[in-house]
């Protein structure tokens, strides 16, 4: 993957990760992997990080997994609680390197659109990393 | 003359080694000091961290650290009291329980007790966090892993260190109190007198810069061994064990110095 090593060194401050390489905290619930990032670096108040988390889990209708810690989440689950991590640095821009070896063959294209469309006013561009042998499961993505 | 040599070289690599890793640890604990001692490092995220390990190190422990401070304060005090009572220097008494038992076995009593529950937690967690890549992301989300993961925890382990320290203190005199009486038919008020008497300014402060010592380097070594782990699994033991070799090593090494200080 030499593109997102070369994305890495050029967008290194707001560059939003989404790898199967970089875990969620597995001390941390799902709500407070995403809090974290602005608890960290805008010093925002629990409360308020709590809110912020726990609407955009809910835009992506998984607020369920709010309270539950990595191992008790699914592939799926864990992959859209890491999208949302990466959207949360102010003007992030994601990178999503290989969604299908993350999640496996159940991950539907469409859902992953419908999800990067409901969030995009959190993020600037995201870049989707993946085999040349997969584009055509991003037809729905209008490339 | 070949064997020598072989000698001389395993030598050699074994002193760079340790004086390589020794080097490590010394930049490791400067690079916690400034960082502890900036304002700017100390923003929701950490203060969140810091509340939670203040509650796994001193209030999940008090439970354990009481009954064990009973049992052994009791038994240790009834010995010492016995043996003041058999030599006759009940007039010491006060020198004694301050000198020996307030300055030296309590602090090392406490600092024992953290060192077998949370160094040795604190050094799994950081190497599994490492061999799980969750410093990497930390990381990558620009999270300064000592702001985040490292100060909450030496923090926690100085605030654990004197507030457990003065529990035990507590209950040492009071168990030392109830020998007292049984032994001497000492009252209260001659008891409190006598340790009061004792104590100096230079004692507190001695107790008091012993215990943030002991905590910094009971916290701060498991944290390098654990965040220097290899990314392996089985880096994990490994890791742990190296690291409580050298708490351990960290406060006898600590204990002794405050004695040579004491007898400055």
């Amino acid at each position: 993957m030499a593109g997102l090593a070369e994305l890495k060194r050029s967008h290194a401050h707001h560059l939003g990760l989404v790898t199967k390489e970089l875990p969620l905290l597995s001390n941390l619930s799902a709500w407070q992997n995403i809090a974290l990032i602005n608890q960290y670096h805008e010093n925002l108040g629990i409360k308020k990080s709590y809110e912020t988390a726990l609407d955009l889990l809910t835009r992506l209708g998984i607020e369920s997994v709010a309270h539950k810690r990595n191992p008790q989440l699914s592939e799926e689950e864990i992959f859209f609680v890491k999208l949302i991590r990466a959207v949360m640095f102010l003007d992030a821009k994601i990178a999503i390197d290989r969604p299908f070896r993350q999640v496996g063959e159940s991950l539907h294209p469409e859902l992953l659109h419908q999800h990067l469309q409901t969030l995009s006013r959190y993020y600037l561009r995201c870049f989707i990393f993946d085999y040349q042998s997969n584009q055509e499961r991003y037809t729905s993505f209008n490339l | 003359m070949r064997t020598m040599k072989a000698f001389v070289e395993t030598v050699g690599d074994f002193s760079i080694e340790k004086y390589q890793h020794l080097k490590d640890l010394l930049f490791f604990s400067v690079k916690c000091l400034q960082h502890l001692f900036q304002k700017r490092n100390y923003n929701a995220a950490v203060l969140d961290v810091l509340v939670v390990q203040i509650y796994f190190t001193s209030v999940q422990i008090i439970f354990l650290f009481l009954t064990v401070s009973i049992v052994f304060g009791s038994v240790f005090m009834g010995f010492i009291l016995q043996k003041i009572k058999n030599m006759g220097l009940v007039e010491y008494l006060g020198d004694i329980m301050v000198g020996f038992v307030f300055i030296e076995l309590v602090p090392f009593a406490t600092v024992l007790l953290l060192a077998l529950r949370t160094s040795s937690a604190i050094n799994t967690e950081m190497a599994v966090m490492k061999v799980n890549g969750e410093i990497e992301a930390l990381q990558s989300f620009k999270i300064d892993i000592v702001n985040y993961l490292f100060l909450p925890r030496i923090i926690s382990m100085g605030v654990s260190a004197l507030v457990l320290n003065c529990f035990f203190a507590v209950i040492v005199s009071i168990s030392g109190f109830l020998f007292s009486n049984l032994f001497f038919d000492m009252k209260m008020g001659i008891y409190v007198d006598m340790i009061l008497e004792s104590v100096t300014f230079k004692d507190l402060v001695l107790v008091f810069s012993k215990n943030l010592v002991f905590a910094f380097f009971i916290s701060v070594i498991p944290l390098h061994s654990g965040s220097q782990a290899s990314p392996e699994p089985t880096a994990v033991p490994v890791s742990v064990l190296q690291g409580m070799v050298r708490v351990f090593i960290a406060i006898v090494l600590i204990e002794v110095s405050s004695l040579i200080i004491r007898s400055i």
